[in-house]
């Protein structure tokens, strides 16, 4: 018998996750908002069927003066199947620039893909940067094929040309280690990650801080999430642990010329005893998810803002 | 009159199926080598607690003749929580095919699913060590890479890691004999890698292949040799990052353990299954499929994070 699942969501405007542990063959959407709205040129249904492309749909577009429905082949834009416990490396986009000196550094480039802020991309061979080669980045603002920030990473010495990967799912298991991109010292101790973190106060930590990023003060030590996403100037992705790091050597990132060294890192590692929050839920488990990512837009099938958008998905029993 | 050849003959009547079914790529299963397996009783809820207490400081200063008593130690434990989530596959399979098939399809799609099921374990404990244990690059080699192709430095270095935390090793020594071309074997911690940097490993100076051990005893048919303090296992599934180092090489990830470093819980009453429902129950009105499935409760988890070391490598140029 053929699986059919349904639903409906107010649309974000942003690309929207649909979650189909069947899988399907079949996907169709509608758009109340459009369907009964006048307005030409706006995507009212969509379809996708196995087969077609990924990223593709057939897209039924409202014209203009009739208020007909007129079908379209549209090559993107469309649906994309989503497994995150594929391989999460996306293709090497050789097309970076320059990444500046600015206290968060911006990555020029000519073609940002489908980069939005927020997504994750791993730096390679950066002339000049080649300290942050291999090394994952959450990213901040994103202009169109011009650049986009590395959202929570300290300043460094201006970097040249250079390539990226898109990191397409987040790790498959939760909690996941971090890069450590800065630390401000003090009573307690306030650390900066270079991909946006899942910690939880109460939480707790092991580091790891190499002797290229000079505090070794902190290596291999243990603290409790005491507080997280307190500001360090420019970005709210800390935690804040509860280690005595007034009298530790300030951290440094290791420089293009001393690229061969092992980053510093957040390990999770529990829950203490004594710690208050009791009921603490931070198993190790699978976040691994499959499904389909509806592309945001007038003419995609999750529409903009408000559109109030329905679903069916359709698995074949064959 | 034409003469029969093989030419006249239909397809059918030439092809003959061989009696013996070749062999399924099966990769070594190596990543549970070293987990503990604990179990989570029924009805005790969806996660398990590993609690490891926290050793207490020596304490060094003498009681002295007043009478006093020192400052009282405390009692503190670190909890590791590991909650199983549920896999499975299935098959439909037309009752046709299983009577007019001369290759028995039953037979060897339950050891497909049997197979399907082992891997899938064997790869979410991969997957998980990728995500949670901390790393050290290889250095020192000649790749040019900030991970350098493995060398016995690197292989030192994270033996020395693991014995500086206390960590225990997993596999026993191995006394010298009298036999040619072998060598004593030290206690070793257990390192699993990807079958690639088989070459590699024979390549680093210090590498003993497993065939120079004075006795092959209990060790793993996956076993490659032994580097520094780390007996090495290879398996064509073992961990790799496509792409992905600063040069954009294949970056390996080399799972160093020490005992009791990782841990596997299973749930209670409920162990890997394969199921087979015959047409008669799955094969509706006209009992026309059967259906062979396996499922199973899994989770595999970090106990200690002081006592695995994921030592990342490329390859040598």
């Amino acid at each position: 018998m053929a699986v059919v699942k349904t639903g409906s969501f107010v649309s974000t405007g942003a690309t929207t996750y649909l979650p189909l542990p069947s899988g399907y063959d079949k996907i169709e959407t509608l758009n109340l908002t459009t369907t009964t709205a006048a307005g030409a040129g706006t995507g009212v249904e969509f379809f996708w069927q196995e087969g077609m492309a990924q990223g593709s749909a057939v897209e039924y577009i409202k014209t203009a003066v009739t208020n007909a429905i007129a079908p379209a082949v549209v090559a993107t834009g469309g649906f994309t199947r989503y497994n995150s416990a594929d391989n999460p490396v996306g293709t090497l986009n050789t097309t970076i620039t320059a990444i500046s000196n600015a206290a968060i550094p911006v990555v020029s480039l000519t073609d940002t893909d489908d980069l939005v802020a927020g997504d994750v991309v791993r730096l390679i061979n950066i002339v000049g940067g080649q300290q942050l080669g291999g090394i994952d980045f959450t990213i901040g603002t994103t202009v169109l094929n011009t650049s986009f920030t590395l959202a929570h990473m300290a300043q460094i010495v201006a970097a040249t040309t250079g390539s990226f990967r898109k990191i397409k799912y987040v790790p498959m298991f939760y909690p996941s280690e971090r890069i450590i991109s800065k630390v401000a010292t003090g009573a307690t101790t306030l650390i900066t990650m270079t991909v946006a973190h899942n910690y939880v106060v109460g939480q707790l930590v092991k580091l790891v801080v190499p002797a290229a990023f000079d505090m070794t003060e902190l290596n291999g030590l243990e603290g409790k999430i005491i507080a997280i996403n307190a500001t360090d100037g420019n970005s709210t992705n800390t935690i804040t642990v509860d280690i005595d790091s007034t009298a530790f050597t300030a951290f440094a990132w290791p420089l293009t010329a001393d690229d061969t060294f092992t980053p510093a890192q957040v390990v999770p590692a529990g829950k203490a005893t004594t710690s208050a929050e009791a009921n603490l839920d931070i198993a190790t488990h699978n976040v691994a998810t499959s499904g389909v990512v509806l592309a945001a837009g007038t003419n995609s099938p999750a529409g903009v803002v408000g559109n109030v958008i329905y679903w069916t998905a359709t698995k074949s029993n064959d | 009159m034409p003469t029969v050849t093989t030419s006249s003959l239909t397809g059918v009547q030439q092809r003959k199926l061989a009696a013996r079914m070749l062999s399924i790529e099966t990769p070594k299963l190596i990543h549970n080598l070293p987990a503990m397996r604990e179990r989570l009783t029924m009805h005790s809820g969806n996660t398990l607690v590993f609690r490891r207490p926290v050793k207490l400081a020596p304490a060094l200063v003498p009681l002295g003749n007043s009478g006093e008593e020192p400052p009282s130690s405390s009692l503190t434990a670190v909890d590791i929580q590991a909650k199983p989530d549920f896999y499975g596959s299935w098959m439909k399979i037309n009752e046709q095919v299983v009577l007019q098939n001369d290759d028995k399809p039953l037979n060897y799609a339950t050891q497909l699913l049997g197979l399907q099921l082992r891997e899938t374990e064997d790869s979410l404990t991969r997957n998980m060590m990728l995500t949670t244990a901390a790393f050290i690059n290889c250095t020192g080699g000649a790749s040019g890479d900030p991970s350098t192709e493995i060398t016995i430095s690197n292989a030192s270095a994270v033996v020395r890691t693991l014995m500086g935390s206390d960590a225990q090793y997993m596999n026993d020594g191995i006394e010298g004999a009298n036999k040619f071309g072998t060598a004593p074997i030290q206690n070793s911690f257990m390192a699993l890698a990807h079958t690639d940097l088989s070459g590699d490993l024979e390549a680093t100076p210090g590498f003993k292949h497993v065939s120079e051990y004075p006795s092959q005893t209990n060790v793993p048919s996956s076993e490659w040799g032994q580097l520094s303090g780390l007996r090495i296992q290879l398996s064509s599934i073992g961990a790799i990052s496509t792409g992905s180092s600063n040069l954009g090489n294949d970056v390996y990830d080399i799972f160093c353990t020490g005992m009791e470093a990782v841990g596997i819980v299973d749930q209670d009453g409920f162990n890997a299954q394969l199921l087979y429902t015959p047409p008669s129950i799955a094969g509706g009105a006209m009992h026309q499929n059967a259906t062979l499935a396996w499922k199973t409760s899994f989770v595999s988890c970090i106990l200690n994070d002081s006592w695995i070391i994921r030592l990342r490598a490329t390859l040598r140029p």
